[in-house]
C-alpha cells in the first residue's frame, strides 16, 4: 500500500515539476491529522463493503512553496479559496492516480479542505498509513485509511 | 442538481439528525427553517462531524456544535464524562449512525442511485474553515436544551 501510494503522490507532483523528498512512512492507528492546512476525500467502493479516507496534511511553507511553482510571480494569500482550491485539486488528482493503481472499484467524496488552529481530527478510527515528505522547507504528510 | 432531488436529500439529513440524537439522548431536537448558504465556505468552532458522501449524487454533510453538547451526547452513550479523546470518538460514532439514515433514506426515495458514505471525520479546533467547490450549501440551525446543532450540507453542482 505504501508504495503504491507513494508513486500516486510523486506522479502527482513531478506534473508540476516538484520533486518531493521522502521523509517516512509509518502505520498509524487510529487515522489523525493535526496540521493547520488539510484536505480531505472520502473512498467508497459500489458495493459500499469497502471504504476509506485520504488525508492530506501541508504547512505554510510548503504550501507557499508549491504556489510559486504553480502561479510563479503573484503573491497569494495562502489562506485564500484559490489557494485552497489548488490543493484540493492536487488531492484530487492523487486520490483518482491511487485508486487506479490500486485497481479500487470504486469512486471519491469531493474534497474538503479545511483551515483550522489547534485543530485535531480524527479521520477514521482503523489505522492508516501515513507518509511524509519534504520540500523547499515546507513538509506534507498523505495518509489513507481503507477497512 | 434537481431542486427536488436537493430538498429530499436536505430532508433526509433533517430527519436523520432527529431520530438518531433523539434515540441516543432522549431529548429532541427543533429545527429552523432551510436557508440556501451564500457560499460553501463554513467557518465554525467547536466539535465538527464531517460526513461525506458518493453515488449518483455526491455531497458532504457537517454537524457543528459545541463540546458541552457532544460531551451530553457521550454521557448519554456511556454513562460517564468524556476524557477529549472520547469526544472525537463518539462524535465520529454519531456521524456514523446519522448518515447511515439518511443515506438509507435517500436510497429508497432514489432507486438506483447507490449513494455510498465514507467513513465519518470528527474535529476539535478553533476558528475552522471548511472549503467545497462547484457545490450547493444549505443550513440548518437546531435547537435543543443542551445548545445549538447547526448542520451545513453541500452538494456538487452537476450531478443529477
Amino acid at each position: 500500500m505504501i508504495e503504491v501510494l507513494s508513486e500516486a503522490v510523486n506522479d502527482v507532483f513531478e506534473t508540476f515539476g516538484v520533486s518531493l523528498i521522502y521523509s517516512s512512512a509509518q502505520k498509524v492507528e487510529p487515522h489523525v491529522i493535526e496540521k493547520r492546512f488539510c484536505v480531505v476525500i472520502g473512498v467508497v467502493d459500489k458495493n459500499g463493503d469497502g471504504k476509506g479516507v485520504l488525508g492530506f496534511e501541508f504547512d505554510e511553507s510548503f504550501i507557499t512553496g508549491l504556489m510559486g511553482v504553480m502561479m510563479p510571480g503573484i503573491n497569494v494569500d495562502i489562506e485564500s479559496e484559490m489557494v485552497i482550491s489548488a490543493i484540493s485539486e492536487i488531492a484530487n488528482m492523487i486520490a483518482g492516480k491511487l485508486l487506479a493503481k490500486l485497481k479500487f472499484a470504486g469512486m471519491t467524496t469531493p474534497p474538503t479542505g479545511i483551515i483550522g488552529q489547534n485543530m485535531k481530527g480524527l479521520l477514521n478510527t482503523t489505522y492508516a498509513y501515513k507518509m511524509t515528505y519534504n520540500w523547499q522547507n515546507g513538509e506534507m504528510a498523505v495518509s489513507f485509511s481503507l477497512a | 442538481m434537481d431542486k427536488q432531488v436537493a430538498e429530499q436529500i436536505i430532508r433526509s439529513f433533517v430527519r436523520a439528525t432527529m431520530n438518531v440524537y433523539n434515540l441516543l439522548t432522549n431529548t429532541t431536537l427543533s429545527p429552523g427553517g432551510i436557508e440556501k448558504a451564500s457560499s460553501s465556505l463554513f467557518k465554525t468552532s467547536g466539535v465538527i462531524i464531517l460526513l461525506s458522501f458518493s453515488g449518483a449524487f455526491a455531497g458532504r454533510t457537517i454537524l457543528s456544535t459545541t463540546e458541552e453538547m457532544m460531551e451530553f451526547i457521550h454521557e448519554c452513550i456511556v454513562g460517564e464524562k468524556p476524557a477529549q479523546n472520547d469526544l472525537l470518538v463518539t462524535a465520529s460514532e454519531f456521524g456514523n449512525m446519522l448518515v447511515g439514515h439518511a443515506v438509507t433514506d435517500i436510497n429508497n426515495h432514489f432507486r438506483g442511485s447507490n449513494v455510498r458514505p465514507s467513513p465519518p471525520n470528527s474535529y476539535i479546533g478553533e476558528n475552522l474553515t471548511f472549503f467545497n467547490f462547484k457545490m450547493s450549501a444549505y443550513n440548518v440551525v437546531f435547537k435543543s436544551q443542551h445548545g445549538d446543532l447547526k448542520l451545513n450540507i453541500a452538494l456538487k453542482e452537476g450531478t443529477k
